[in-house]
């Protein structure tokens, strides 16, 4: 809260600008730089402060780790759904549609959050909105990287050591009582002795995410600048031939 | 222990009208129409076009991840459900 000399209160949030607490925020503030810079005045790049700088990267970084977790969740679930361990539509024998849609599934959240860094290409314009974009998906990329090296060793570590059919059976064992008999535990047993082979091709699938989390906002922005560049220049052309028509009936009259 | 004795509250049990087997036949019958073939296959494609609608060209993230959530329900629900009684 500010004290005006006037005694008047003004209550304010806290948070700096420029210091974004989440995606909406962050692209919130990337349209008021565009539009800033899209009218005419030009704000030097040092404007961007090092905090915000950090603050665009961490609020990308925190999406892309986010956004590569669920995705790891649900990758050995298509997996599974593929391989006939896991039931899709009450069918354990998928179709063609089937397997399709558990993919969709896998792939749907970073589709989705990525999209949202893909919309950013039209304000890519002048140097604040840029170093801001630019900060933006660094983070990203570096939380989809770290994710992706983290979930790789993850599953392997599930692989090899949760999931080894001695250590998970002696583990497994220790959970023995009158709720969890014997019987019940061969059946966890079994399914997840077949099932473990599913963790070695999530692994590597989750490189094919983690390409697809870097690739569709780079590419998403990359396109979205250059048709914002064209429609600036097209607005240009015209104002230009406009110009020249009315000087053109002035010099007649 | 007085809310018990409103007759209102007994007349909320289900099994005052019917048997519990057709009532637990009935849960079974939704089961097996909601979370399995056409239906579920029809309702979870929607969800996930209306989690896209919302969630990314609407902006109402809330809503996307419901869903989401609800597209995910009718596709693995009868899994779970099933896995819990093969573990019965």
């Amino acid at each position: 809260m500010l004290d005006s000399p006037k005694n008047d209160v003004f209550i304010g949030t806290q948070s700096a600008p420029g210091a974004p607490k989440g995606l909406v925020d962050a692209i919130s503030e990337i349209q008021q730089y565009y539009v800033v810079e899209r009218t005419g005045s030009t704000i030097p790049e040092d404007f961007f402060t090092l905090g915000g700088k950090l603050a665009f990267f961490e609020v990308g970084f925190k999406g892309g780790f986010l956004c590569g977790l669920v995705s790891a969740l649900m990758t050995p679930i298509f997996i599974g759904v593929v391989e006939e361990h896991i039931p899709i539509f009450g069918s354990s024998e998928p179709s063609f549609y089937d397997n399709i849609f558990a993919f969709l599934i896998a792939v749907s959240f970073t589709l989705g959050y990525t999209s949202f860094y893909a919309t950013l290409g039209r304000y890519y314009l002048g140097e604040l909105a840029k170093a801001a974009v630019k900060n933006l998906v660094a983070g990203l990329v570096a939380g989809a990287i770290l994710k992706f090296v983290i979930v790789f060793i993850a599953y392997h570590f599930m692989y090899f050591i949760v999931f080894d059919p001695v250590t998970f059976g002696k583990w497994l064992l220790k959970f023995e009582c009158r709720l969890l008999p014997v019987t019940r535990l061969d059946k966890i047993y079994q399914f997840f002795g077949d099932f473990r082979h599913v963790f070695l091709t999530s692994a590597y699938f989750m490189a094919f995410t983690t390409i697809l989390t870097i690739a569709i906002p780079i590419i998403g922005i990359t396109l979205g600048a250059k048709r914002m560049l064209a429609q600036i220049n097209q607005e240009e052309k015209w104002k230009a031939k406009g110009k020249e028509e009315t000087s053109g009936v002035t010099e007649d009259d | 222990m007085e809310l018990f004795a409103l007759p209102i509250v007994g007349k909320m049990n289900p099994l005052n009208y019917v048997a519990q087997g057709s009532y637990v036949e009935l849960w079974q019958y939704l089961f097996r129409t909601i979370l399995h073939g056409f239906w579920a296959r029809t309702i979870a494609a929607l969800s996930l076009v209306f989690a896209f609608w919302f969630g990314v060209y609407r902006r109402r993230v809330g809503l996307g991840i419901t869903f989401f959530i609800i597209c995910l329900i009718m596709a693995y629900g009868s899994g779970i459900f099933r896995a819990l009684f093969y573990l019965k």
